[in-house]
């Protein structure tokens, strides 16, 4: 019994790390604009289908075309910045959601449009089996090396927001947007990095999930939410907090899912969101 | 070396200030007093760009320049501390003096900034690695001007820099002013607390429900009993 559930936990940790890039993004966006993008999980639905694309022509397999990957994602958050957002940064609450909220159903009805509702996937990925640590504890390989790169590219932000000129300023229009102006930060460029950022992390998520997980438009709806969640969970705008937090609903899914069945693993996780918001609404690391 | 010709703001559609005209010149510590609501911060968030004024010009140096953004005016050598201090609260004290030098990528220019603006302030370099959160008023306040000064401005804007700090600390931060002053910097100093603000200034204006309503210097002010009486309730 224990060694299934170590089977379980560890599997759980290497989906966490996923779940703490994809999630990345959305706090980074989200702190230094208090913006909500609801869209975030249709970016890397888009992330998945790119990399699906780009496995079939020119034949890259999503290992591989991870760079492209993210610099399409990237620059799909800055359209979506400079066509959608910047229009709406001092409009009310709700028109910010409705304009992400549109994106989101938009980005969904263009992949079914174009490449309808069927489950896809990589057919054979670069990475592929799994490793057998003990006799009855085994680690997918793709899993793995999904997770290892993860991990790479979150410290990489965090040094880049805490150790960096460029990462501080971020960080200083995320705390207050008009002392930062007065400091001589250009705020909507450091806007404009924050969505390239965000969407590249969603991006590169996105494409380390295509080798091992099925690609189809509606991708993005349950890994939208889980990326909230871990938001919400870990404390709007915190990076730290993202990074429990997705260790966290990793975990819980994978013992959900072994303990009631798959089909009620987020049952768990948005159990937890739940009793979150009630007893510390401002999350794990969140501020006030 | 700065001029202020007729400028009018409104605030969320309210008019604020109307035709007001000041002149700051090189070198000179100028106040604007009044009481609270005469449009004072307005005026200073007009000129530092975060407000646009519906009318009326800002000219450094023969060149106008209330249409550039925030961060332009930045290097232009205009710089604020705003009222209340405005730090970056989750960043340590030395973080939030870089940022002040944001536009500097030099690091030997930075350090050496750095150096400067702590003998200014010699009680906030021992605690540069202190989150600014956690310090106390007038310790913020400090670093609120070594913030500011990390550009190193020609015109330095202090809106209300002696609010809410202990009369301990008022007395200090009125004499950190004058070294800062003694340094060559010009200042365009807010304050509702006259006395001190008039005894440092070179000239003075008043400022009424937005408009100018006195102009003279300093000492002036302080002697004249109308003026006293009349505007500045002492």
């Amino acid at each position: 019994m224990s060694e299934v559930i170590l089977q379980v936990v560890g599997s759980g940790v290497l989906w966490g790390f996923i779940f703490v890039l994809s999630a990345l993004g959305l706090t980074i966006i989200f702190g230094v604009m208090d913006i909500c993008n609801f869209a975030h999980g249709d970016f890397l639905m888009m992330a998945m289908f790119l990399a699906f694309w780009l496995s079939v022509w020119p034949g890259l397999d999503p290992m591989l075309s991870l760079p492209i990957v993210a610099i399409a994602i990237a620059l799909l958050g800055v359209a979506t910045y400079w066509l959608l957002i910047r229009h709406v940064l001092k409009a009310s609450g709700m028109a910010q959601i409705f304009v992400t909220f549109g994106l989101m159903i938009f980005l969904r009805g263009l992949a079914q449009a174009l490449w309808g509702a069927d489950y896809r996937s990589i057919t054979d990925p670069l990475v592929q089996g799994s490793w057998n640590i003990m006799p009855n504890l085994s680690l997918s390989k793709p899993q793995v090396v999904a997770a290892l790169c993860a991990i790479v590219a979150t410290i990489l932000v965090y040094l880049f927001m805490t150790k960096t000129r460029t990462g501080l300023a971020l960080q200083a229009v995320s705390e207050d947007k008009d002392a930062a102006s007065l400091m001589g930060i250009p705020v909507q460029k450091m806007y404009i990095l924050a969505w390239i950022i965000g969407a590249g992390c969603v991006g590169i998520a996105g494409g380390l999930l295509s080798e091992f997980y099925y690609i189809y438009p509606e991708v993005g709806m349950v890994y939208g939410f889980l990326a909230f969640i871990t938001v919400a969970l870990g404390g709007f705008g915190s990076i730290k907090g993202v990074f429990y937090a997705g260790l966290i609903i990793g975990m819980v899914q994978a013992l959900g899912g072994f303990f009631f069945g798959s089909a009620y693993q987020y049952l768990l996780v948005y159990g937890l969101y739940f009793v979150c918001v009630v007893v510390r609404p401002q999350g794990l690391m969140g501020r006030r | 070396m700065l001029e202020i010709k007729d400028l009018v703001v409104s605030y969320g559609g309210v008019p604020a200030l109307f035709g007001v005209s000041i002149n700051v010149n090189d070198g000179e510590v100028v106040s604007v007093v009044g009481s609270n609501g005469a449009g004072k911060s307005t005026l200073l968030k007009a000129i530092s760009g975060l407000m646009k004024p519906e009318g009326g010009e800002v000219v450094l140096d023969g060149k106008s320049i209330h249409n550039l953004k925030a961060h332009e005016i930045v290097k232009q050598g205009i710089v604020m501390v705003p009222e209340g201090r405005h730090l970056f609260g989750q960043m340590s004290i030395v973080q939030n003096l870089m940022m002040g030098a944001y536009q500097v990528t030099d690091k030997k220019v930075n350090a050496d900034r750095l150096e400067k603006v702590y003998s200014i302030f010699p009680r906030i370099k021992e605690r540069e690695k202190q989150l600014a959160g956690t310090l106390s008023g007038g310790e913020q306040q400090m670093v609120a001007i070594a913030r500011g000064l990390m550009s190193e401005p020609r015109i330095l804007m202090l809106d209300e820099p002696s609010l809410g700090l202990a009369p301990i600390m008022v007395k200090e931060m009125f004499r950190m002013i004058k070294d800062i002053k003694q340094t060559g910097v010009t200042i365009l100093l807010v304050e509702q607390r006259l006395k001190d603000a008039l005894i440092l200034s070179d000239r003075a204006y008043v400022l009424q429900t937005g408009k100018i309503v006195m102009e003279g210097k300093g000492e002036e002010f302080m002697n004249s009993p109308e003026v006293r009486q009349a505007y500045l309730g002492l």
